[in-house]
């Protein structure tokens, strides 16, 4: 049981980055074929994936911290892990920001982001709050009220699609390999870091988390083709949230709700704040364990949720969050990419060592 | 005080967390929700708007005003009027010829970029008199609205075109298709009358097609079911299906296009004697003839309204999708061939058949 709960939540953390990212950034970072590139994303993810379960399975009971430890001692590990939190620190804000905003722009355009932003915060305090255990159980709720509105949102605009826009399909050149927006796509393999931190009796296998992100990957694409075939590459590159204007699209008199798009934005939201809630409790235990050991952790909790609040508050507008998403690119490079292969390399390390 | 009831305390006090979506809310009857808005050239200024809000009692008030831009002349309408205004059920935008054949890139934009705006609302062209179809009233009768003329669940027919929002917008942006906009004025009995279509190349208004040259418009779109077809004295059809083939060609010449649509057809009107071989080829001669003509007129315009790019793009590269309208369509030969088939759904007989 407690396995199909944490396959449950890496997915729901999947689809969270998947919609707030993957589309507009894909759209931008490629002329077509377009699938590509998200397949491209998708297979190095499995790959880290691999690695990383790879070396905790190495080690049952243990998380990333301890295995790193094991094999560089503390100040070792310590190193390794300050671009993680800075990766942490900055893709919490961001994506908190990123939400607030997007609720600002469909739902309340009269009310400040001051406003909406304490809720979404104060929504995630809670859920880091209760701890990594209590999330994972929650998300199979998460799962059943909100996965029929994201399939409904998603797929309702299945009536006006144009499948020519789809083309071309082969876009011949890896151009996007060299584009910026490309990696903000990264963020998406911050959702299976916290697999690293889970005790040990609701740790899965490679096998159902593979098949968590392969589901997740049917999703992407959808997340991608939709407002292409809706609005083709040429029209959707202008959009700032393709996927929700997708949504708008339809009309229809029998559908109770005359505004869709808030369908999409309220599990958007959902989403980012099960994902937010999971990285802020990552951020604060590692805090914990590594830095801050004689603190309250819920001390650290408040404060970063402080911190979280009034940076929030200090991004003047979505331009410079843009800049930041790729600055932040390089820690999530960092995080995602580096950081797995470093904990791979430490369990082998401490193997040899164990069997030495 | 317990530490129990400090802490029912302190959860009663979250319960004031979720009052922030009641910020700046306004009551909904302080508000005013216009249906319409009518963008004509303004007398004294570049646009003039006009705003429809049906209220409560089934008549329907106007607002109007003119500014150098439309978000201010909506902006001068809020300040003068009683209440606020709140375009979320803005369905209809209709724009006048003019304005249409100068161009409504700026327009469409606006009604995208903006976000109480729906991209769901549907646009029209008003071919007439701007003011008196935008000031027309009928007899009140509340369940009427001006937008259920184009609801494709309820008064929308196959003669008329159909153009959203998006759908505009994508216009303005596609490298492989332009778009039409319906054109109306106001009726006598009725709202409007439709007019016909006007053709767009890129964001500019080039030319019109008919009523019965929509058809063809919405054959290619893949609208066309119920449309009824006057064949000939006292004969008329109804289309019940229409299945369209299209062969592609690519020769040094450029791109060739024959299609071949074959209409699904029931009679619905014809003299006693005349057989269905008859009729059918009537109709397939005069169909052929009509489409033919259609076809070269809209090619005259240098616009690519039925979407011809779309059929080819599967079969170019991303270079050719880009060159398309410039270099491409202008070398389009096209044709279509129609085919009738007469379906037997109604009550009596061919007449041939018993004889």
């Amino acid at each position: 049981m407690n396995k199909i709960q944490t396959v449950t939540l890496l997915f729901l953390l999947q689809l969270a980055s998947v919609f707030a990212v993957l589309p507009e950034r894909m759209i931008a970072a490629s002329s077509g074929g377009h699938w590509i590139a998200v397949t491209i994303l998708f297979a190095v993810e499995l790959l880290l994936l691999w690695l990383y379960l790879k070396a905790l399975s190495l080690f049952p009971g243990k998380t990333v911290v301890e295995i790193c430890i094991g094999a560089w001692g503390k100040w070792g590990t310590r190193l390794a892990v300050i671009p993680l939190l800075v990766f942490l620190m900055l893709d919490l804000i961001l994506l908190a920001y990123y939400q607030s905003i997007e609720i600002k722009t469909v739902l309340l355009q009269q009310t400040p982001i001051a406003a909406t932003s304490v809720l979404f915060v104060f929504l995630c305090l809670y859920g880091a709050w209760k701890g990594l255990a209590v999330i994972i159980r929650a998300s199979i709720g998460w799962f059943f009220l909100f996965m029929p509105f994201v399939l409904f949102s998603v797929l309702i605009s299945i009536k006006n699609f144009k499948f020519h826009y789809m083309f071309p399909l082969w876009s011949g050149s890896m151009s996007f390999l060299f584009h910026p927006d490309f990696y903000v796509g990264t963020v998406i393999f911050a959702g299976f870091l916290f697999l690293g931190m889970t005790s040990s009796e609701t740790r899965i296998g490679f096998g159902k988390a593979a098949g968590a992100v392969g589901f997740s990957f049917v999703f992407a694409l959808f997340s991608v083709y939709i407002p292409l075939l809706l609005f083709g590459q040429e029209t959707a590159i202008h959009l700032q949230y393709p996927l929700l204007l997708a949504s708008d699209t339809i009309d229809m008199e029998w559908v109770v709700f005359d505004w869709l798009p808030s369908f999409y934005v309220v599990s958007s939201s959902a989403l980012g704040i099960l994902k937010v809630s999971v990285l802020l409790w990552m951020f604060v235990s590692l805090l914990h364990r590594l830095f801050m050991p004689k603190a309250n952790s819920r001390w650290i909790l408040s404060f970063a949720c402080v911190i979280l609040y009034l940076s929030c508050q200090l991004i003047p507008n979505i331009g410079v969050l843009n800049s930041y998403l790729y600055l932040n690119s390089y820690f999530c490079l960092y995080a995602t990419i580096v950081f797995p292969i470093l904990v791979f390399l430490a369990a082998q390390r401490r193997r040899k060592k164990v069997s030495a | 005080m317990s530490v129990r009831m400090l802490k029912a305390l302190a959860a009663a006090l979250i319960l004031v967390l979720p009052l922030v979506g009641c910020w700046d809310t306004k009551d909904i009857n302080k508000q005013y929700l216009p249906a319409v808005m009518g963008i004509g050239k303004g007398r004294t200024d570049k646009y003039r708007v006009i705003l429809q809000i049906p209220n409560a009692s089934g008549k329907t008030q106007f607002l109007e005003k003119e500014a150098k831009s439309i978000s201010k002349a909506v902006d001068l309408i809020r300040t003068d009027s009683e209440k606020n205004i709140n375009l979320v059920h803005l369905r209809l935008l209709i724009l006048d010829k003019e304005l249409a054949r100068q161009g409504i890139s700026n327009i469409v934009n606006f009604a995208v970029r903006a976000n109480d705006i729906s991209i769901k609302g549907m646009v029209a062209v008003v071919d007439g008199d701007f003011e008196k179809t935008l000031y027309h009233e009928i007899s009140p009768t509340p369940e009427v609205s001006s937008y259920d003329f184009f609801s494709e669940e309820a008064g929308w027919t196959p003669n008329q075109s159909i153009l959203r929002i998006w759908e505009a917008y994508r216009g303005l942006n596609s490298y492989s298709e332009d778009m039409a906009i319906p054109m109306l004025s106001n009726g006598d009995r009725t709202l409007f009358t439709f007019k016909g279509t006007a053709v767009m190349r890129e964001d500019r208004m080039v030319g019109t097609l008919s009523k019965d040259e929509t058809l063809l418009y919405n054959l290619f779109k893949g609208k066309y079911s119920r449309g009824t077809i006057e064949v000939a004295q006292n004969t008329s059809v109804m289309i019940e299906k229409a299945k369209i083939k299209h062969h592609r060609h690519w020769s040094d010449n450029g791109p060739s296009l024959v299609t071949d649509i074959t209409l699904g057809v029931v009679i619905m009107e014809s003299p006693r004697d005349k057989k269905h071989a008859q009729i059918e080829k009537e109709m397939r001669e005069q169909l052929s003839r009509q489409f033919n003509q259609t076809v070269k007129k809209i090619r005259d315009y240098h616009s690519d309204v039925l979407g011809i790019g779309m059929i080819f793009r599967p079969r170019l590269s991303e270079r050719s999708i880009n060159e398309w309208k410039s270099k491409w369509f202008p070398m389009l030969e096209q044709k279509i061939n129609v085919h009738v088939n007469i379906l037997n759904e109604i009550y009596l007989k061919d007449p041939d058949v018993g004889s």
